[in-house]
């Protein structure tokens, strides 16, 4: 049995995120496994030592924070849980929260994180929305970044990805996107659903979870994802070129 | 007097060549910077915002307005920014005494838009329909519109809000003078056991407690009530107290035929409503009898036939899972026993880059999967998008037609439909079907 905890999923529910328990839950229940998803939340328990993998969504600034308070019940038993090499991912601004500190701009307080990334989350008042090229592992990864936290990389944190175009303008050519540590925490601000957008990623990590290869998927769902990265890529590298040719 | 005089040029040389209503009033800000704050407005200015069903409620109230015999000057067409509400008020003023011809103004105003509008002209009222989740690509998200809101509400402006819809609603603590509007109809409320891709009622957006609905309209608009401070849907001035033949029964007294019988336009009714009797003073009687069969002439709904279907046209809004939503729950209750939908999505935004597809996520698809839906046609660039979101969100894989090919998405249509056909898209793509449906009609009848 593969256990995969969703986090806060009803209150961290932005940019579908949310679903992508739901979508390792197919990829890993068409390969055969025996899948079971719980949720941890407020006022709901989820026994992290019977967990693979722990799953953060996006959401708003504020509930970010809320979670942040709320999620220190839980601090010790993610530590264990990360250290006995359990899958660890986060994305959009959930990222936030692994982070040393986070500080909020709109009252100037600063808070403790949960300090699995050498890094400092800042929350602005301002917002901004980017589509993203990146590259990892020789693979072209994409997305949107909708986002109000900064994040300042600390200098032994190691990137995610490589941006190689962000429509926005915010990340350089060639900087890292995302955070990891080791090979089992993964946090990245780019969200699509990210699994979802690139079905490789999500291959990836269900194969992270089966310990093994998987053989590939051939249902539609699966396909039609296929044709839709197929699809995305080719859209945004067009725009990609529309930029650089000004 | 020059600003007006050259607002009033600009706007009929743009008129005459078809050029947008915001040009005229951007150049007049250039020069002229502080001239909005200096015209002399009416006494009642009322200014309408929210996520969705704002376009509809200002039709609404202008055509009460008009009725009622009162000069109205109004936004109905053109922009919803501050450049196009300058073109209107300069174009509408009178060059010597800077007086707006009207007994009352009413604008529509983009929700991040109003900090800067507001500034220049303060509203006597403002009627906020809701805040959901709209255009997040541009917007972020709804608290994030919440707090651009909130820096364009004047302190002296009198707010008519939504008592069912808990975000926007929650402008209304402890601020005086504020008209609440709601629906209470059983008939509109939304069937049990209908399960949301997300639930935007889940948390207070006061405390961030648990929130509990005594009964639900449309996703989170409903009477809603936290258990942890108290926070709950305020007691309405007027709603929406039942349906009868059709009609929408206001305040337990008024009849008034609805030009489409669903929620959405049920709320936009008697938002339309509580801002004429409350901000212009109109007798609820009068208000009534003037909004009883209203027409909106806004291209929302298409009927059609093809190839013996009966067929809806629904216009939605990309990037807005409760227009969406709205139309799935319409297509649903459809009188006939079988419904084939057809999906397009091509184009998000002609403005911005903006290819996200996170909403699909946000819309109720999983209903696809109801036996009375036959076929789903799915078209546009992002179809696969859309056909990986329905099939993981379980609709059966043999109800779907993927034709990313507008052409051969037509052809599915006009072949391949099962029952009444629902076509459901944003304005963005709209013409890749209407166009498509006339064409189609031309040949047929060769
Ligand atoms: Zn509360």
């Amino acid at each position: 049995m593969i256990n995969i905890v969703t986090a806060y999923p009803d209150f961290l529910d932005l940019y579908g995120e949310y679903s992508a328990a739901k979508l390792l839950e197919r990829r890993l229940t068409d390969a055969g496994r025996n899948v079971r998803v719980t949720e941890l939340g407020f006022g709901r328990y989820s026994d992290l030592e019977a967990a693979d993998m722990v799953y953060f969504g996006a959401g708003t600034e504020d509930r970010i924070l809320a979670v942040l308070s709320h999620i220190r019940l839980y601090s010790e038993q993610l530590k264990a849980f990360v250290e006995r090499g359990g899958l660890l991912e986060a994305s959009g601004s959930s990222m936030a929260l692994f982070c040393r500190t986070v500080t909020d701009t709109r009252d100037g307080k600063t808070y403790e994180g949960l300090g699995l990334f050498d890094a400092e989350a800042v929350i602005t008042p301002k917002r901004r929305y980017g589509e993203l090229i990146c590259s990892y592992s020789g693979r072209k990864v994409i997305g949107a970044v909708n986002s109000s936290v900064d994040f300042l990389r600390g200098s032994g944190q190691e990137a995610l990805f490589t941006v190689l175009w962000d429509s926005s303008g915010r990340f350089q050519k060639g900087s890292g996107e995302g955070f990891r540590a080791g090979d089992s925490v993964f946090a990245s601000e780019i969200t699509g659903p990210l699994i979802c957008r690139n079905p490789f990623l999500l291959d990836e990590i269900a194969e992270k979870l089966a310990g093994e290869k998987l053989p590939e998927c051939r249902e539609l769902w699966y396909m039609e994802s296929l044709k839709a990265y197929d699809h995305a890529l080719d859209v945004l590298l067009k725009e990609a070129r529309l930029k650089e040719e000004g | 007097m020059l600003d007006i005089l050259t607002c009033k040029l600009l706007r009929a040389i743009g008129a005459k060549i078809g050029r947008g209503s915001s040009l005229p009033g951007m150049i007049c800000r250039k020069i002229w910077p502080g001239s909005l704050k200096t015209l002399k407005l009416p006494e009642k200015v009322i200014a309408v915002t929210g996520s969705n069903g704002k376009t509809s409620t200002v039709a609404m109230i202008c055509e009460i307005a008009e009725k009622a015999g009162l000069r109205v000057v109004c936004n109905r067409e053109g922009s919803n920014q501050i450049e196009g509400i300058t073109t209107l008020l300069l174009s509408s003023a009178d060059p010597r005494t800077r007086k707006v011809d009207a007994d009352v103004v009413i604008l529509e105003s983009d929700e991040r838009f109003c900090q800067y509008t507001f500034k220049e002209v303060v509203p006597s009222h403002m009627v906020i329909t809701n805040l959901f989740r709209d255009q997040l690509t541009r917007n972020g998200h709804r608290e994030f519109v919440r707090g651009e809101l909130r820096k364009g509400i004047p302190d002296s402006t009198r707010l008519i809000l939504n008592a069912n819809e808990p975000l926007s609603c929650a402008f209304g603590n402890g601020r005086k003078g504020t008209s609440y509007y709601g629906v209470s109809a059983p008939e509109l409320m939304e069937e049990p056991g209908i399960i949301h891709a997300y639930d935007d009622g889940a948390y207070c957006p006061i405390c961030g407690g648990k929130m509990e609905y005594s009964y639900r309209i449309s996703g989170h608009v409903g009477a809603f009530s936290c258990g942890k401070c108290g926070y709950a849907s305020p007691k309405a001035d007027h709603e929406v107290t039942g349906t009868e033949d059709g009609k929408l029964i206001i305040d337990g007294k008024w009849e008034v035929a609805p030009q489409i019988l669903n929620e959405a336009f049920a709320q936009n009714i008697i938002a339309a409503y509580t801002a004429a009797v409350e901000a212009i003073g109109i007798d609820p009687q009068k208000a009534a009898e003037l909004i009883d069969g209203i027409e909106l002439d806004n291209g929302r709904v298409v009927e059609f036939d093809l190839n013996g279907h009966p067929g809806r046209f629904m216009l939605c809004k990309h990037e807005n899972s409760m227009a969406y939503n709205g139309a799935i729950s319409t297509a649903l209750r459809d009188p006939s026993e079988e419904v084939t939908v057809v999906f397009i999505v091509d184009r998000l935004s002609r403005k911005y880059v903006a290819n996200d597809m996170s909403w699909l996520w946000d819309v109720d698809f999983n209903r696809f999967s109801d036996p009375k839906v036959k076929k789903v046609i799915l078209s546009g660039g992002f179809a696969h998008d859309a056909a990986a979101r329905m099939l993981v969100g379980g609709v059966q894989e043999e109800k779907l037609i993927i034709e990313p090919d507008l052409d051969r998405m037509m052809t599915a249509v006009a072949e391949r439909s099962e029952g009444t056909i629902y076509v459901m898209t944003c304005f963005t793509d709209q013409y890749k079907f209407l166009d498509r449906l006339k064409k189609y009609g031309r040949e047929a009848a060769k």
